[in-house]
């Protein structure tokens, strides 16, 4: 959590300073005082107090949750019944989007709620020192869509298994590809590695090969097939 | 007004706001209907992290803006100039 000190005449002073000048509501910072300070005697030997101030996560989630309605504010279809509600646990801020219309901010492929988690992301690493990361999701459609990729791994799988053949699955996000991958080590006669570059980087799902250890992923960024080379031109 | 919401995304995302500059350009643009063109004027410091790895953040703003507009089609051209 980001740490700074503050000095003024007095603690509450400093204090009353930190919330106006950060715009701090109750709950959202807490302070250690290091040096109450001192009048002195007829100005002599007077000190300033000074106090260390420790922003709390509660106020990075409020930052983050404002951001979001403000950004959303400007649609065109305005949501008016827009349910912003965030959490945090680690270094991460869950926010869980809920309301009428709401299927245009998700996105073909979830784009849309991809690009508003990644620029959330880099708004509220503007403003704190520790790493955090921002994710979102839009009524239960990231429940939905890891059901769905699971159900698609097993049909692939199925396939694999009874043709003897490889099979390749569209390209996806890393958080989907995880998915698969999860999915297939727990099915055996099969095995699954990624290949290709970001953001076309997708997953094979191959007969389990003896002898080898079961899951494994190509290095990101390795070579790039004639394959790569044609989806990324296109 | 996407030029609001514009303003507003790239605002957040910079180490200065305040040499944060977005104007509409006239400019016509060859494709058929023609796209709405902004040039966005950035602090040297801020012009990498507004384009992004890959073009991944100057991407993400414009396919929010499209999403904001209530576009199906991206009709929006982002020109970054320090």
């Amino acid at each position: 959590m980001k740490e700074f000190v503050v000095s003024a005449k007095t603690v509450e002073e400093a204090v009353d300073s930190v919330k106006r000048e950060n715009g701090f509501r109750e709950g959202e910072f807490e302070y250690r005082v290091e040096d109450p300070g001192s009048r002195g005697f007829l100005k002599i030997g007077s000190r300033n107090a000074s106090i260390s101030v420790i922003v709390r996560t509660e106020y990075y989630v409020r930052k983050v949750k404002e951001f979001i309605e403000t950004v959303l504010s400007f649609s065109k279809y305005a949501p008016q019944s827009l349910a912003v509600k965030a959490e945090h646990r680690d270094a991460k801020i869950f926010v869980h989007l809920d309301g009428a219309h709401l299927g245009r901010m998700i996105g073909k492929h979830g784009k849309t709620i991809s690009a508003l988690q990644h620029l959330a992301t880099i708004f509220i690493n503007r403003i704190t020192d520790t790493k955090m990361t921002v994710l979102i999701d839009v009524g239960d459609y990231k429940d939905r869509r890891k059901e769905l990729i699971k159900r698609i791994a097993r049909n692939k799988a199925l396939t694999v298994i009874q043709t003897g053949k490889s099979v390749q699955l569209d390209p996806m996000f890393a958080f989907e590809r995880r998915i698969v991958h999860e999915t297939i080590k727990s099915i055996s006669g099969v095995q699954s590695f990624s290949k290709g570059l970001e953001p076309y980087r997708y997953v094979v799902i191959e007969p389990e090969k003896k002898g080898r250890r079961k899951h494994r992923t190509s290095p990101k960024g390795g070579v790039i097939d004639f394959e790569d080379h044609r989806s990324q031109a296109g | 007004m996407m030029k609001d919401a514009l303003e507003f995304i790239i605002k957040g995302i910079v180490k200065h706001p305040e040499d944060v500059r977005v104007s509409r350009s006239d400019e016509k643009t060859p494709d058929s209907p023609p796209s709405e063109l902004y040039d966005l004027r950035l602090h040297v410091e801020d012009v990498g992290q507004v384009i992004g790895k890959d073009g991944r953040t100057i991407k993400s703003i414009n396919i929010l803006l499209n999403a904001l507009a209530g576009q199906k089609e991206e009709k929006f051209i982002l020109r970054v100039q320090r």
